[in-house]
């Protein structure tokens, strides 16, 4: 039993990621502004429909939409019509400091929620522009406190919604893959080292399971995309394109072991392949994506992932379990099939 | 009995993305969730794939033993 502890590990943190990250609700947020194109110089009333909000009738909600970081229209009167729906009413001025047209935040906040906002989403019009004109015509308003309520939420995403859950199953499935195939590189120099069949053996049983984690995180991350970019696969997103080339590599590992006859030749070029194949992987999965300038997977041009807005410190609490979990899993699959490959080769040593 | 199996393979299958259909339509309203319990599913069925397998070589190792007593 001692020597099973990581597999019992295992379980109990992949539990934790799935109970944790399923029962954490997301935080409120703006679900549709029914219009969302206002004039200048009109009063407007119109409705909000928000998401994992409590209203009750009579609570007093505050909106504004932020033209900058100085200036704030906000809203004249807010009405409640049901826990998720209320009305807003904006009194907006003939004159604004901006261009023509411009898209803003809506910024709302009350007592029971705190605040919470949707980019881009109202568009203000106006005829001419004026900006000094507007600035000093502005109406004087009261600043609302944005005040915070405390509790662990995952943060909500248009486009993403619960989905955003995904990020403790999809995501670890790549990490997952990344490590259990460096294992089995380590395992591919060790037998070019010394020529040992069990090292081969482990080599071969754990780039089987990468292969596996990499092909689950290919069809995870199709029936994520067919909920949320619309498409089950598409050629334009450069790391969709990158990790199918790199799964090739390794599916060409086993083909090149099914074509030689030899079995210590086998191991050696198969070892000597693996190794190319981590290497050729790397570049794929973490340079090219970076030097793409767009993508649709998050930290498009630049460093993905770890920084900013995509992953906040509630995400963290769930996802980086959740990457130890299910790699030692992995380990635990690769575990099993390298002990059944090692009892048929004595098997098979035994009765030849 | 191989193509029993098929048979209830494929009932399961059209079972579960019927399921899903379900899903879309009730669930949608309440945010994607089904776009989680898709990625859930969709792993489970990657592990319960790796147990077939493994169990199918198992068989085969069997019968050698077997045979060769």
């Amino acid at each position: 039993m001692k020597k099973h502890w990581w597999k019992a590990l295992a379980v109990l943190i992949v539990i934790y990621a799935i109970i944790a990250g399923l029962l954490i609700p997301l935080k409120p947020g703006i679900l549709q502004i029914k219009q969302s194109g206002i004039n200048s110089g009109q009063v407007i009333t119109t409705e909000v429909n928000t998401y994992n909000t409590s209203y009750k009738v009579g609570d007093k909600v505050d909106a504004y939409l932020k033209i900058n970081d100085k200036v704030k229209l906000y809203s004249t009167s807010s009405q409640i019509l049901d826990k998720a729906k209320l009305k807003l009413s904006f009194d907006v001025p003939a004159l604004l400091p901006q261009v023509k047209s411009f898209d803003y935040t809506l910024v709302m906040v009350d007592a029971k929620h705190g605040p919470f906002l949707r980019p881009s989403a109202v568009t203000l019009k106006q005829e001419r522009v004026d900006i000094e004109k507007a600035l000093s015509s502005w109406p004087k308003q009261n600043e609302v406190a944005l005040k915070f309520v405390d509790g662990t939420k995952f943060p909500f995403r248009a486009v993403l919604y619960e989905s955003i859950r995904n990020t403790f199953y999809h995501v670890p499935m790549w990490f997952a893959m990344v490590f259990i195939l460096l294992a089995a590189m380590i395992y591919s120099i060790k037998y070019l080292r010394k020529p040992k069949s069990s090292y081969d053996i482990a080599a071969r049983s754990l780039t089987a399971i990468g292969v596996l984690l990499g092909v689950l995180g290919c069809l995870t991350g199709s029936v994520w995309a067919k909920g949320t970019w619309g498409t089950w696969w598409t050629f334009q997103e450069i790391k969709l394109n990158v990790s199918a080339i790199a799964l090739l590599i390794y599916f060409a590992y086993f083909i090149l072991r099914s074509a030689i006859q030899d079995d210590e030749q086998k191991a050696r070029v198969a070892s000597v392949y693996n190794i190319f194949a981590f290497v050729a992987m790397v570049p794929l999965l973490f340079v090219v994506p970076r030097m793409v300038a767009s993508s649709l997977h998050p930290g498009n041009g630049g460093n993905p992932g770890f920084g900013g807005e995509d992953l906040d410190n509630t995400l963290r609490m769930v996802f980086y379990p959740a990457i130890i979990g299910w790699t030692l899993f992995s380990f635990w699959l690769a575990q099993l099939l390298y002990r059944y490959e090692l009892l048929r080769e004595k098997v098979e040593e035994e009765f030849d | 009995m191989k193509k029993y199996t098929f048979i209830l393979i494929l009932i399961l299958i059209n079972s579960v993305l019927s399921a899903q259909e379900e899903a879309k339509i009730s669930l949608h309203s309440s945010g994607k969730i089904y776009l989680v319990v898709g990625v859930l599913i969709t792993i489970f069925i990657g592990i319960v794939a790796f147990l077939i397998y493994l169990e199918r070589k198992l068989n085969s190792l069997e019968e050698q033993i077997n045979n060769d007593e």
